[in-house]
């Protein structure tokens, strides 16, 4: 604060040092604007003194004093409006001061509203994290049950494998039978190998005791020894046949038996198949005949028609409408050998053409087809028109 | 006069009879159902062998043929020729079915002729079922010779009810008017012949016309009308006795007789009153009612089989055309539409149908309406018919027809299968007219 006030004090004095002057400067300057204007020689030209009137040096005297006065009552004016517009300076500075106040002012309530809002917003942001928290632990809980269903997905994934597993080793323990069936097998096989094998290294250790029975022993000795050699030998050999033997007929027994159920198996199926052909060619036989039999029915109906159509004479002149139904008899060859009117139109001519036209068509044609032959037959006759 | 006896059946068939026994009782399958709608409409095949005669006596009359000629007039019957008979038996124990079944005939007439101490003959007929080797009928009767064509049509009735079921109208007679013109005169004759128009005898002779005779029920007397005096008058004439009435013998015409079915009425056309118009005349007592009025001409009634309408030709509607009116007057009622000229109608015995003149473009043939459809069916292709009359049976239509030589008589079937015309007459023949049946 202090500083401002010097600096108001020196541009105060400063100010009104160059007032005066300024005043002093326009004394000197206003003797040449009195003067009429004259034409300028050269400058050559000797000065000349004038001479003066009294009353106007006076008069400007008088004027230079106004001037003064003006001057002066300016120069305070102007202190003064300094001194005004110092105290507006002060005025500005109390403002200044003032505003500053309020802008503290302010940021205090800002800083507290802002503290407040930072506060809240922690709170807030608090909050958030309790709800984040939360949904964690849900999501947690979820991924807990998926884990869980996974974990039963994989019990029973693994129940399933466990399920393969037992196909798998059903599959394996018809391998295995499979394949016990193949050592089996195999295992005879070896045996006779091992027979085999036992024989010869029977007979290498024969041979070696031999010779060293040869080498050692006297020939009576290996006389008896190849007793005994042959003995044991045909024993053994006798043995392996057997065993042998046993194997074969084991084998050729399995073998046998799976041919017979096989052959079985075969005839059966075989016989069902044919039983079946059978059937079919004698339903087939059966259609094929009863389709012969109805065209040969209506074969030879066609030809019963046709003649009695062809030796029906119908009576001129008879009403329209008349039925007249006849019972026929005849023998095998067609003879007719009875015509009976079972239900007469009425009409004695019609009735009587319809007689004369079953007997006209005496012997009737005859079925291709014997077993087709009716004894009776009954006959309508109505005309169409 | 003549007698009928009627032929027991020949045992001939006992054998046949035994089979058909023998296949009653015999067990048979399912019966097969055969329809037959085909067929040949037309007339029945029939063999009709010449009567075996005795030798030196033959018949003045060929019996089996004037048998044969009714039944192929009728329509009915196709009699077979006789030059196509395999054999000719003339006694049932002489007939070989199957000569005739191989033909295809399903009957068969026989008969033989016998000439009696007195001179009548005796004539015997049988009928057979070709197929069946049965008599349907057989008959013996004796007449004298005047009589054998009267007892051969009787025998065609027989046969004829025997193969139809329907009464024969060949014993039965036809009157008609015969014109004979000896230069620049005319003398007419009223004549009554057998239904085929032989034996025809004279009941009326005359300078005069004679026009429209008409029956008596009872067939005993014919009405007509005659111009003796220069003037129509209508008569009644006793066909026995030959003695006659007259009738109506009004001013001006007196016409068209026609008797009501019980016989005590004639209706007739008069113009007494003006104009020609129908009445009916009650013959005991002569009284006249008159039946139909107004300015057209009404004329040739006919009596409806029951009596209770007539029909007339009136050329009310502008052109002759049938009407038909009660018997007890009032409205008539047209029944013919088609053409210009119908006129001359008779009922058939049943009431159904109407016999007509139908004139088409100058022609006027016979035709036949039948009452119920309306339908009018033209029978005849000859171009001047007239009178036409139904058989008493109604197989037939009898009509005047011209031909070159004038008029002549003709027959139809009711069909219009069969035209032929009956025996030629002398002179121009007009108004025929079929007796009724005769009476027993």
């Amino acid at each position: 604060m202090k500083p401002r006030e010097l600096i108001d004090r020196f541009t105060a004095t400063t100010l009104a040092i160059i007032v005066h002057v300024v005043a002093l400067g326009l004394i000197v300057l206003s003797l040449d604007y009195s003067t009429p204007g004259t034409p300028h020689r050269s400058q050559a030209e000797p000065m000349k003194a004038v001479v003066v009137d009294e009353s106007q040096v006076a008069e400007e005297l008088e004027q230079i004093k106004k001037r003064e006065e003006k001057k002066r009552k300016e120069e305070e004016k102007r202190a003064r409006s300094l001194e005004r517009d110092a105290d507006k300076a002060r005025q500005q500075r109390r403002e200044e001061e003032k505003r500053l106040n309020e802008l503290q002012r302010r940021l205090a309530e800002e800083k507290r509203q802002h503290d407040l809002s930072a506060r809240k917003q922690r709170e807030e942001a608090a909050k958030a994290l309790a709800e984040v928290k939360q949904q964690r632990a849900r999501e947690l809980e979820e991924l807990k049950k998926l884990k869980r269903a996974e974990s039963d997905m994989e019990q029973r994934r693994l129940a399933d494998e466990a399920a393969l597993a037992v196909l798998a080793a059903q599959n394996q323990a018809l391998a295995e039978e499979k394949r016990k069936i193949e050592e089996a097998r195999q295992h005879a096989d070896a045996e006779r190998k091992r027979v085999e094998e036992q024989a010869r290294r029977a007979t290498a250790a024969r041979e070696a005791e031999e010779k060293r029975l040869a080498a050692v022993a006297a020939a009576a000795a290996a006389k008896a020894a190849e007793e005994t050699r042959k003995r044991a030998e045909a024993e053994k050999k006798r043995q392996a046949e057997e065993q042998r033997k046993k194997a074969e007929a084991a084998k050729r027994k399995v073998e046998e038996e799976r041919k017979r159920a096989e052959a079985e198996q075969r005839r059966k199926q075989e016989e069902a198949a044919l039983r079946e052909q059978l059937a079919v060619e004698q339903a087939q036989l059966d259609a094929q005949s009863a389709r012969l039999r109805d065209t040969l029915l209506a074969e030879y109906i066609g030809q019963i028609q046709a003649t009695v159509n062809r030796n029906w004479i119908r009576p001129t002149g008879a009403a329209k409408g008349l039925k007249c139904t006849v019972k026929v008899t005849q023998i095998p060859g067609g003879e007719v050998v009875r015509v009976v009117i079972t239900k007469g139109s009425g009409n004695v001519a019609f009735d009587r053409s319809v007689e004369n036209a079953v007997l006209r068509s005496s012997p009737l044609p005859q079925p291709k087809d014997p077993s087709l032959f009716t004894r009776d037959l009954i006959f309508e006759f109505e005309p169409e028109d | 006069m003549i007698e009928k006896l009627k032929l027991r059946r020949a045992p001939l068939l006992i054998a046949g009879a035994a089979l058909l026994a023998v296949s009653w009782s015999a067990t048979s399958n399912a019966a097969l159902t055969i329809k037959i709608t085909q067929g040949i409409e037309g007339a029945q095949p029939i063999a009709v062998v010449p009567f075996g005669l005795q030798p030196g006596s033959p018949p003045p009359q060929d019996i089996a043929q004037i048998i044969s000629n009714d039944l192929a007039r009728s329509g009915r019957f196709s009699p077979l020729p006789a030059s196509d008979l395999p054999s000719r038996p003339s006694d049932a124990s002489t007939v070989n079915f199957s000569d005739f079944r191989i033909l295809g005939t399903p009957n068969l007439v026989i008969g033989k002729v016998n000439r009696l101490a007195d001179g009548r003959f005796k004539v015997e007929f049988r009928l057979f079922d070709v197929f069946r080797g049965v008599q349907v009928t057989g008959y013996e009767l004796e007449a004298r010779p005047d009589e054998l064509r009267r007892i051969a049509h009787q025998m065609s009735d027989i046969i004829y009810e025997a193969l139809t079921g329907e009464r024969g109208a060949f014993d039965t007679r036809v009157a008609y008017v015969t014109e004979l013109r000896a230069g620049e005169t005319s003398s007419y004759a009223l004549n009554v012949a057998d239904s085929d128009g032989y034996d025809p005898r004279v009941v009326l002779e005359s300078k005069a016309p004679i026009v429209s005779p008409a029956w008596s029920p009872d067939g005993t007397q014919l009405a007509y009308v005659s111009f003796e005096g220069e003037r129509p008058r209508i008569f009644a004439q006793n066909l026995a006795t030959g003695t006659r009435q007259v009738i109506a013998a009004f001013p001006g015409l007196n016409g068209a007789p026609a008797w009501s079915p019980d016989g005590r009425q004639i209706a007739m056309t008069l113009s007494k009153d003006g104009n020609a118009e129908i009445y009916i005349m009650d013959i005991e007592s002569r009284r006249l009612r008159r039946l139909t009025t107004g300015a057209a001409i009404d004329t040739e009634p006919a009596w409806a089989p029951d009596g209770k309408s007539l029909v007339f030709t009136s050329d009310r509607g502008g052109t002759p055309q049938i009407y038909q009116i009660s018997a007890t007057g009032g409205a008539a009622k047209r029944l013919t539409f088609e053409g210009k000229y119908n006129s001359r109608a008779t009922f058939s015995p049943d009431g159904k149908s109407l016999a007509l003149v139908h004139g088409d473009k100058g022609t006027f043939r016979t035709a036949v309406l039948d009452l119920e459809n309306k339908a009018l069916r033209v029978l005849t292709k000859t171009t001047l018919d007239e009178s036409p009359s139904f058989a008493p049976n109604g197989s037939m239509i009898l009509y005047a027809t011209s031909d070159a030589g004038g008029g002549a008589l003709a027959g139809v079937s009711t069909d219009g299968r069969v035209r032929q015309e009956l025996a030629a007459q002398q002179g121009d023949v007009r108004e025929p007219a079929w007796s009724p049946f005769r009476q027993p």
